[in-house]
């Protein structure tokens, strides 16, 4: 009898712990955090940091840069995951390339002109894809 | 379209997975079926992201997808023809129904196990939903291998570049294979086919428990311990976020089933089960390193217990030992392969001084931490609101069943092959750079939940049932 008590509160326990612990997490989607960060660069290039140093507005993610905890970091690895291997796929190495987020066109003009960078491809949402341009 | 073209990627492995189980066991009867069915998936993704690999390390950089797909479709066709032909007379029927439980006690455990499987499938969608491209290890290094080979054409090499900076390039590739398999299918890189990866792993492992015990123990304790690894929640959640220790919990969980099947004496099928055991292991080795360091401490009881214990003729050890290899050879060849020609470095081992090591192992310290956290962790096991608590408690007030000879060697084999890999584990975080606690921090509850399946198997294949009628023994399945 004892043993059929212990069964039943087992079960009853075990039911009332999968409910009680059941919790709905927030949502975490990459391209949510990719779309929150305004530049994530692949590499620490020379070019870039200059940029970042003059406008303030780009954050360095990658190793030696100033960034590389937490909400960056994660932002970092969004970026890769998200725009890496498609890069890959259009015949870029990854290794000078800056992911970038414009939200005024003027801006990205601005960049582009000023840092020789030019564009590879537009992700959407104002993100793009750069890399070091050949001519000014 | 997408939907569509996940599940024919997926009906393909199924096939070949349940052909292999058949051909393994013989044909499939009513006790094997179950079996055979739950761990077909798992099984069936293992052989063909070896199959892939080995296709792709062939022909880099010549040939595409389309290829691959009429050979693994011609394959799945030679799997089904044989399915359909080999069909075995059901002689355990009489197995099957010793199992009579009082019709209020058939409910209550019909409706509990009900309400913790719909649990965790709710628990598991929402945690897709909330986390549709998985979690942290999933992006850096699964799913984000998954999306070089799918989408890097002939460059799909760089996904082991050191210029990527994060994730595993020394993990295997069972995992992003599976996931840019389906997507080659789908067409696209679309969020459901890691889902739909992770999702079969997780409940195939519910499956395995479920059929193993059904057939080597009683249906009632079968249903308990499904109950227990569905009502818990670490198991699911790690699953929705599609993490890669859950397959490799499924591989260890499967080898240690596949291990009692043949050695236990409970089922007529082990010679076809070494080959599966050996399939298993290997698999668990081509998922993820702490898969590998199974595979040593199962080989190590394997040669005592096997070779030693058992006091099998030399012959006899010998061939069961050749089926096994036989069933790991595919994905030894594959990690060899992976190990040679494109996984980085490891970052525990490589570039290590050993003074550094030798330091850290006399470290008293790093052993006090590391313990530490273990005990914690085993506390907290499956990540219930109660902890490991009404597991233990359960187990000791219904106490352990009397085994037979074979069953106690063999539980015991299996006993001390999970302690060696929780203790190869331990001296992983003893040694690891830097400090331990840190480490730990982020992946101990992963990483003792590999062995967790394995562990629930084990508790519920000794324990005595707790309303058995007359003797401890009455209504199990006779052994063959």
């Amino acid at each position: 009898m004892m043993k059929k008590a212990i069964l039943l509160v087992y079960l009853a326990l075990g039911l009332y712990g999968a409910v009680a612990s059941w919790r709905i997490p927030p949502l975490r989607g990459l391209r949510d955090a990719l779309a929150r960060n305004s530049v994530i660069p692949f590499q620490d290039y020379s070019c870039i940091k200059e940029l970042a140093g003059d406008k303030g507005r780009m954050d360095f993610l990658g190793p030696g840069s100033t960034g590389g905890a937490g909400q960056e970091r994660f932002d970092f690895v969004a970026a890769q995951y998200v725009l890496a291997p498609a890069l890959l796929h259009s015949g870029y190495s990854g290794q000078d390339l800056v992911v970038a987020r414009y939200t005024e066109e003027e801006e990205l003009n601005q960049a582009l002109r000023e840092y020789r960078l030019e564009i590879v491809q537009s992700c959407g949402r104002g993100v793009y894809l750069l890399r070091e341009g050949s001519s000014p | 379209m997408t939907a569509i073209g996940i599940a024919l990627g997926l009906t393909q492995p199924f096939i070949l997975g349940l052909a292999l189980c058949s051909a393994a066991f013989n044909g499939l009867d009513r006790r094997t079926w179950l079996l055979a069915a739950a761990l077909s998936g798992p099984f069936g993704l293992a052989l063909t992201s070896a199959l892939f690999f080995l296709y792709t390390r062939l022909t880099y950089p010549g040939h595409g997808f389309l290829y691959y797909a009429i050979l693994e479709s011609l394959l799945a066709a030679g799997g089904l023809l044989f399915l359909l032909r080999r069909r075995r007379s059901d002689n355990s029927s009489r197995a099957l129904h010793t199992d009579r439980l009082p019709r209020g006690w058939v409910a209550v455990l019909a409706v509990a196990l009900v309400a913790a499987v719909a649990i965790s499938l709710g628990r598991f969608w929402t945690g897709v939903l909330a986390n549709p491209d998985g979690r942290w290890d999933a992006w850096i290094t699964w799913n984000l291998r998954a999306r070089f080979i799918f989408l890097g054409g002939e460059r799909w090499l760089d996904g082991f570049s050191r210029e990527l900076m994060v994730g595993q390039t020394d993990y295997p590739l069972l995992v992003p294979i599976s996931v840019a398999r389906l997507w080659f299918y789908a067409g696209e890189a679309s969020r459901l086919a890691p889902a739909v990866v992770a999702f079969l792993f997780t409940f195939s492992i519910m499956g395995a428990v479920g059929a193993a015990l059904s057939a080597m123990r009683l249906p009632r304790q079968a249903v308990l311990a499904v109950f227990t690894l569905a009502s818990a929640p670490a198991l699911v959640e790690a699953g929705a976020m599609q993490f890669g220790d859950v397959p490799v919990a499924a591989f260890i969980l499967g080898s240690l089933i596949l291990y009692f099947v043949h050695a236990s004496g409970r089922m007529p099928v082990q010679r076809g089960a070494a080959v599966l055991l050996g399939a298993s292991l290997g698999a668990a080795a081509w998922t993820k390193p702490e898969g590998l360091s199974f595979l040593v401490c199962f080989l190590i009881c394997w040669v005592f217990f096997e070779g030693v214990a058992r006091k099998q003729r030399l012959d006899t050890f010998v061939h069961s030992s050749l089926r096994l290899a036989a069933g790991l050879l595919p994905f030894a060849l594959c990690l060899v392969v992976f190990q040679r020609q494109l996984a980085g470095a490891n970052r525990f081992f490589s570039d290590r001084d050993f003074l550094d090591v030798l330091g850290k192992l006399s470290d008293a310290e790093r052993y006090a931490i590391v313990a530490g956290a273990f005990l914690k962790q085993a506390g907290l096991l499956g990540g219930w609101t109660f902890g490991a608590a009404p597991l233990v408690t359960v187990g000791l007030v219904f106490g352990i069943r009397r085994l037979s000879i074979a069953e106690r060697k063999t539980v015991l084999a299996g006993a001390i092959t999970l302690c060696l890999a929780a203790a190869s584990y331990f001296l992983v975080y003893v040694i690891s750079p830097g400090n331990p606690q840190t480490r730990m921090s982020v992946s101990l509850s992963r990483v003792v939940l590999q062995l967790y399946p394995a562990l629930v198997f084990l508790v519920f294949f000794l324990q005595r049932w707790p309303l058995q009628p007359s003797s401890p023994t009455a209504g199990l399945p006779a052994a063959e």
